[in-house]
């Protein structure tokens, strides 16, 4: 605290009780041996929602980490046994309600999988574009907290201020700005409105200047850097042991990524980078999305001028629901609408992993099927959860405050960690 | 137009190699195939491999190391449950997938454990991530993982009483 803070010699000119303060200062550094336990959490402003760390403290520096988990939990896995595969995808829109589109597309794709269905061109497409644009709405949100903790107040509004011009897009898409329920087994819940593609291009083109006006702001700011510079480092080694994907994982120099290792959605067909860091640092974590928000860009703007019209729902009558027309006209395809609505869409008894890059690291979706139209088994495996395991090694041996810079730099989301 | 299924792996092996060489290093180490079930089951291009309990550990260790195959991330750990399922694979699966970073492939383990108290080792000494993804797996199965350094609850509270996740532990009225 007062380490540079040299006791004045005798005689200098001070007064005396400002001699008095300062050597109570140094009696006060001296004992403070007695460690002391802090709740942060759950309910403090800067833990992003209900996470809860019990803080052991020796003065301002940690000495241990232990976050507790499960204040959000409501059972996610539970619900999706007894829960058709359509009934399910609202509470997808719950795990990781940041990036609530890219939730609905990892489930559809599951268990799309499981059936081995194949999705029109389209319906891909407006998937992939719907995950891109959900990860640089997520990532807005982890500039403005993570700046808020920090102390920059107006980065948050700036972040805010273009997010909302996406959940206005999200509205477009599919009616919701949050609870978005955007896709359905086989394909996504409607096509896009008359006039969003073009919309959307102005945005998409206009959004990397507004990122440059919050990188004036940060990026070379000396308060910025020294509050993020070499904080809670952690090298790509113990990132790798501890499970962090991601972000975070990308940061320390390890180029995983999920759309580029393990492809989906048809993400090898178009061009962009997958940035790391080096140190693996608060600062460094903060560089790695904002360029992944350019690089989401740089992905939408080539989707956009491929996209072809075409149908959004794949043509299998016994997985997607039958027009209204068809139904009051054609036999078969009532007994399809009932059965779907009632059962579920049947997907045979097997089990599938499925991946998908979220804007927290790898969600992967473990889904065990016994031939029904629910799940027997469904683990998600949520990036937020494993990646809370880098908390105590990031946290401890630095200070209060560094703390909470890292729990932003994590950009967890309790949704997440707790399903 | 036609693509390539989703999720497969670009430059890593194959998964029917990959389930050759794990049921290489299982024999190996000298463990013995679970009797009367297929010991590796595929289904949509992707692999699960076997193996018995009493060398999952010796197993994940050589397929952390081993040079060519290098699963470097364990991605997840988690449990089935099949309450009527007979011996000898019992009560539970505890199933494991790994990555490997530097090569780029993925595959799929499972420990049948037909006694949830005498559990499965734990893997915490071979990465750190199965940390909280055991005590998750414990919290909600009740499968013990033997050596785990921090086994308490970790998404229910710690006086809750019950393994939600069970079968027979009902979705509602508990």
């Amino acid at each position: 605290m007062s380490t540079n803070t040299q006791l004045p010699e005798a005689g200098e000119g001070l007064s005396p009780e400002l001699i008095e303060a300062q050597r109570v200062e140094t009696v006060i550094e001296r004992v403070s041996d007695d460690r002391m336990v802090v709740n942060m959490g759950p309910q403090h402003p800067s833990t992003h929602g209900v996470l809860r760390m019990v803080v052991t403290l020796d003065g301002e520096r940690v000495v241990k980490v232990d976050p507790v988990l499960g204040y959000l939990h409501r059972g996610m896995e539970k619900l999706a046994e007894v829960k058709t595969y359509n009934q399910y995808i609202p509470w997808t829109d719950r795990w990781d309600y940041l990036a609530n589109l890219q939730n609905n597309v990892a489930f559809a794709m599951t268990v799309e999988k499981m059936m081995d269905l194949e999705v029109p061109v389209r319906a891909r497409r407006l998937r992939l574009l719907a995950c891109e644009l959900a990860r640089i709405s997520a990532h807005l949100v982890f500039l403005g907290t993570h700046a808020i903790d920090i102390g920059a107040l107006s980065v948050f509004f700036w972040g805010y201020r273009e997010r909302e011009k996406l959940l206005s897009f999200f509205e477009m898409i599919c009616g919701a700005r949050i609870t978005t329920s955007y896709t359905r087994i086989g394909g996504v819940m409607r096509d896009l409105p008359p006039g969003m593609e073009d919309a959307l291009k102005i945005f998409l083109r206009e959004f990397p200047k507004s990122l440059d006006e919050v990188e004036t702001m940060l990026t070379r700011n000396k308060i910025w850097m020294e509050r993020t510079k070499e904080v809670g480092a952690i090298s790509s080694e113990q990132a790798v042991s501890l499970g962090i994907t991601g972000p975070i994982l990308r940061a320390t120099g390890v180029e995983y990524d999920v759309r580029k290792a393990f492809p989906y959605l048809d993400y090898d067909e178009f061009d962009f980078d997958v940035p790391v860091g080096s140190v693996g640092d608060v600062y460094d974590r903060y560089l790695v999305r904002v360029e992944e928000m350019r690089q989401s860009c740089r992905i939408c703007l080539q989707l956009l001028d491929k996209l072809e019209p075409g149908p959004i729902e794949a043509d299998d009558g016994k997985v997607v629901l039958p027009s209204k027309e068809r139904v009051l006209s054609r036999m078969e395809d009532l007994i399809h609408q009932f059965m779907i609505v009632t059962e579920g869409p049947v997907a045979p008894a097997g089990e599938v992993y499925q991946a998908i890059e979220g804007s927290k690291g790898e969600l992967g979706l473990y889904l065990v099927s016994e031939g029904l139209g629910r799940a027997y088994r469904m683990r998600i495996r949520g990036p937020s959860f494993v990646n809370m395991g880098c908390l105590a090694p990031m946290g401890e041996g630095g200070l209060v405050a560094d703390l909470v810079a890292i729990v932003a730099s994590l950009d967890p989301v309790l949704g997440e960690v707790d399903r | 137009m036609a693509t390539a299924p989703d999720g497969q792996s670009v430059r890593g092996l194959d998964q029917e190699t990959l389930a050759r060489r794990t049921v290489a290093i299982l024999e190996e180490v000298g463990g013995q195939p679970v009797p009367d079930v297929p010991l590796v089951e595929t289904f949509r291009d992707q692999v699960a491999v076997r193996i018995p309990a009493s060398h999952s550990f010796a197993v994940l260790e050589r397929l952390r190391d081993d040079e060519g195959l290098r699963f470097d991330l364990l991605v997840d750990v988690t449990c089935v449950h099949w309450p009527h399922r007979p011996a000898p694979l019992g009560a539970f699966d505890v199933v494991y997938h790994l990555v490997s970073i530097q090569e780029g492939h993925r595959v799929r383990l499972k420990v049948a454990c037909p006694d949830p108290d005498e559990g499965v080792d734990s893997a915490v000494p071979l990465w750190e991530s199965a940390n909280l993804m055991e005590r998750e797996a414990r919290d909600m199965f009740g499968v013990t993982f033997r050596g785990h350094p921090d086994p308490r609850r970790i998404l229910m509270s710690d006086d809750f009483d019950g393994w939600p996740l069970r079968k027979d532990f009902p979705y509602r009225g508990h």
